[in-house]
């Protein structure tokens, strides 16, 4: 790696609440502009600070990327729309990354939207073996509803307790509607920069998140060679991208307490404790008879409801997951605020697909304001 | 800008056949398939070598790049997949540099597709009538000007600014038919063109209209095909030093989106992107310091004639409200100052939307390697691409070689970023036995028919290193540790 590659910070992140399609009269270009001049605000940039931007979305025809940040402004700027299915947002951030990187600019903007309908949702594989049981996955589900009560953007904030969960409505087998994440609309947006742009600017060295690492990986021949749903849903992939993580950042679960991770429906979120490595292969439910998922506990996961109770606008998501951990390490989130969280860790994924896998933590703890 | 941004350069190029929508019995993994082996083929890389992937395409869902590439191999690369309406294809170019630049990947994949409907683009993009459309603001400034017909709508769009254009600048109808009889002319010789009949000018202007003046043959058609190209760093080009000979310097690309005067001035010309073109174009020849003087053979975006024309103007190949004129002088062709749009354009070559603005690229590439048969370019030696889409997005780019040839028959080639670069490149001969060292630069690949611009020749011999600067107008060696033969055993010095 080039010694004079650039670090990247994130240093302004905002977001709309994430709410049930058609409950709320606005279209995608006022979801992106209301998270977009958040972000601005946040960081006290204006549009025109802005060089380079991806907008993630799955729906609505090419270059709704534009459509949407025209009404922030019209600079001219390189604008990316980027799709990935549900790992969309993050593959934006990703891209943005990318770009700092490359020198060609030191303010990217990385947004994301999503403008759903209500209705079904997509099945997705529900690998239980003799090992895990049905009320795991009830169980993670119960505590990511509990997590959002204290989360004001997200859609649902209701506690359910775990008999209401087990019981819910079924969508597919043993699955209940609680433990799938709804449709969703909302943005949200992150601008990142540059550390040369940061030693111009040095009264945002503060709330700068740096970006230590953040790996994409796609589809390895498992997903399709072995008959087994677990491969199926990204297994490898994500298992290969979380070591590569750990390697490149010397950074590992041990380091980390917080962690937002795609609990689009609750399976993936126990199946994703193995492939990240927090837990041996087979072993994910035993961080669930720990509670080693929640507060109290080894880690903090899902501190703001998860994709399950906070929503799930497909290319909102993956921005809206670094928007959180942002917070969090910057001590903004009240009542749901990790204690003493130092380094925290994303995943986002889309089947089809794509994986992404994060680790932030403050780039300047030193002139950090302490909020704890 | 940092000094150790890597140079890039495409290495390899292919592309399918573009086709009448639905008359080959093949979905868009195949066409991908086809155009990336082709790619791969081409520089004799595996695809065991793509450390990341951009794919552009608008119709079909989310990671359609994904299962496509998957078909060519399943490496956990990073693929994203780019749209950018009809400059989704260069975006991913765009972004696929930036890549390498960024040091994360020597070898990148920028490949485009498009599977269609046969008819007009409505068939197809007919939109979620519940949101915003992208071009909506596009529109409306159509009903205000001229109002809107039940035609297709990018039809009217291009339509509208010609009609703008006769009326402010006082081109005729014939401009815009003679534009569309040259690139269906240029593609007889292009196998890869969807069409390749030649027409005549009163078969342009008398075929079937589509909107007010314009007819069938001035229009691009919907397609399908796929088209990749192969980019590469110079760290990558240096372990694997075969390739120089094939490599193109991607010398300089802009991405541009839409400025105020889209919507704020009224003007259909304006809407369909002028000022976007015309600011990165001025920015890509500040850059590059190459200008449209430089520039030999052109691949532009000629979704439908007055396009080009309009174009003309945007890019600087003459002043505003005179590209009309360029079609007078037959500028625009074998013969003129340029050849434009030699594979047929858009109109004849077709248009499958993700994968147009790669096959302008490989069109450059294969021109400025010599490849181009019958429709070569004489004397090129600088390429340039116009792609945009509405709603949207414009790119242009620029591609640029100079060679060093040893006393002993060995030739070194270099690729330049720009002029007045001054560096080092290592020489190993021993006794020059009276022979010069000559530095040649050329401004494209010096192969079929191609003369350097400027020439210059030393005695070198020895171990070590040789400074050279290349400028627009001239070119220098400087001894740099010792290699230079100053008096000379020999006398010459």
């Amino acid at each position: 790696m080039s010694p004079t590659k650039p670090k990247v910070y994130i240093v302004g992140v905002g977001m709309t609440k994430f709410c049930k399609p058609g409950s709320v009269d606005w279209d995608y270009p006022d979801m992106v502009k209301e998270a977009v001049n958040s972000a601005l605000d946040d960081c006290g940039l204006k549009y025109a600070d802005i060089q380079q931007a991806t907008v993630g979305y799955l729906f609505g025809g090419t270059c709704c990327g534009q459509r949407a940040l025209y009404e922030v402004g019209l600079t001219g700027i390189p604008i990316f729309n980027v799709n990935n299915a549900c790992a969309s947002g993050s593959s934006g951030l990703f891209l943005g990354k990318q770009i700092i990187e490359s020198g060609n600019a030191d303010v990217v903007l990385c947004s994301g939207f999503e403008k759903m309908a209500a209705g079904s949702l997509e099945k997705l594989a529900s690998p239980i073996d003799d090992r895990s049981k049905r009320e795991h996955y009830a169980k993670i589900a119960y505590k990511n509803h509990l997590h959002s009560v204290h989360n004001p953007k997200s859609q649902f904030t209701k506690e359910f307790s775990l008999d209401q969960v087990i019981n819910a409505r079924k969508i597919y087998d043993f699955m209940g509607l609680l433990e799938c994440s709804p449709t969703s609309d909302g943005a949200a947006a992150a601008i990142i920069v540059s550390d040369r742009f940061l030693e111009k600017n040095p009264r945002l060295k503060s709330q700068a998140v740096e970006i230590v690492g953040l790996k994409l990986g796609t589809d390895l021949p498992s997903v399709f060679a072995e008959k087994s749903n677990i491969k199926m849903i990204g297994f490898d992939m994500i298992e290969k991208i979380s070591k590569e993580l750990y390697a490149e950042t010397k950074l590992t679960p041990n380091d980390v307490q917080v962690i937002e991770l795609h609990d689009c429906f609750a399976p993936n979120e126990l199946i994703t404790y193995e492939a990240i490595g927090l837990c041996p292969l087979g072993k994910g439910h035993t961080i669930v008879d720990r509670n080693d998922n929640t507060y109290g506990g080894k880690w903090v996961i899902n501190p703001s409801g998860g994709l399950i109770s906070k929503g799930h606008p497909i290319g909102a998501t993956g921005v809206a997951q670094a928007v959180e951990l942002s917070n969090q390490l910057r001590g903004r989130c009240g009542k749901r605020q990790v204690p003493n969280c130092k380094v925290a860790m994303q995943h986002n994924i889309g089947i089809g697909g794509a994986g992404v896998v994060g680790m932030y933590r403050m780039g300047f703890p030193q002139s950090a304001q302490s909020k704890l | 800008m940092s000094p150790t941004k890597p140079k890039v350069y495409i290495v390899g190029v292919g592309m399918t056949k573009f086709c009448k929508p639905g008359s080959v019995d093949w979905d868009y993994p195949d066409m991908v398939k086809e155009a990336v082996n082709s790619a791969l083929d081409d520089c004799g890389l595996k695809y065991a070598d793509i450390q990341q992937a951009t794919v552009g395409y608008l119709f079909g869902g989310t990671c359609c790049g994904q299962r496509a590439l998957y078909e060519v191999g399943l490496t956990g690369i990073p693929i994203f997949n780019v749209n950018n309406a009809c400059a989704s294809g260069s975006s991913g170019l765009f972004l696929g540099k930036q890549i390498i630049e960024s040091g994360n990947a020597d070898v990148v994949l920028c490949s485009g597709f498009e599977k269609m409907a046969a008819g007009s683009l409505e068939k197809l993009a007919s939109p979620i009538d519940d949101r915003a459309l992208s071009v909506d603001k596009h529109i409306e400034v159509m009903s205000e000007t001229y109002g809107l017909e039940p035609a297709p709508m990018t039809a009217q769009m291009f339509g509208n600014a010609a009609k703008e254009h006769m009326e402010k600048y006082g081109s005729k109808r014939e401009h815009y038919a003679k534009i569309a009889y040259k690139n269906h002319l240029h593609s007889v010789h292009n196998p890869k063109s969807q069409f390749t009949k030649e027409f005549s000018l009163d078969q342009v202007i008398n075929a079937r209209k589509i909107y007010d003046f314009m007819g069938l043959l001035e229009c691009s058609p919907t397609s399908d095909g796929a088209a990749a190209a192969i980019i590469v760093s110079d760290r990558f080009l240096e372990k694997n030093p075969r390739l120089k000979s094939q490599a193109v310097e991607i010398v300089g690309l802009k991405l541009g989106t839409d400025l105020p005067s889209v919507f704020a001035e009224k003007s259909n010309i304006k809407m369909i992107g002028f000022d976007m073109i015309e600011k990165i174009s001025k920015e890509l020849y500040a850059e590059t310091k190459l200008t449209p003087n430089d520039v030999q053979v052109i691949e532009l975006h000629d979704c439908f004639a007055p396009n080009e024309l309009i174009t003309y103007e945007a890019i600087g190949l003459c002043p505003l409200g005179k590209g009309h004129t360029i079609v007078d002088r037959n500028d625009n062709t074998y013969g003129g100052k340029w050849v434009i749009n030699p594979s047929g354009g858009l109109i004849s070559k077709g248009h499958p939307i993700g994968a147009t603005g790669v096959a302008q690229a490989v069109e450059l590439s294969n021109q400025l390697r010599g490849r181009c048969g019958k429709r070569q370019v004489p004397n090129c030696k600088v390429a340039m691409q116009h792609n945009i889409g509405i709603g949207g997005a414009g790119v242009v780019g620029m591609y640029l070689y100079a060679v060093f040839t040893f006393h002993d028959g060995r030739t070194s080639v270099l690729y330049l970023r720009s002029y007045g670069s001054s560096q080092s490149t290592r020489i190993t001969g021993s006794f020059c036995n009276s022979r010069p060292t000559r530095l040649d630069a050329y401004r494209s690949y010096p192969g079929y028919g191609a003369y350097p611009y400027a020439s210059t020749q030393a005695f070198l011999e020895g171990f070590g290193f040789v400074n050279y600067s290349i400028l627009s107008d001239s070119v220098s060696m400087g001894a740099k540790a010792g290699v230079m033969c100053a008096a000379g055993d020999c006398g010459r010095g």
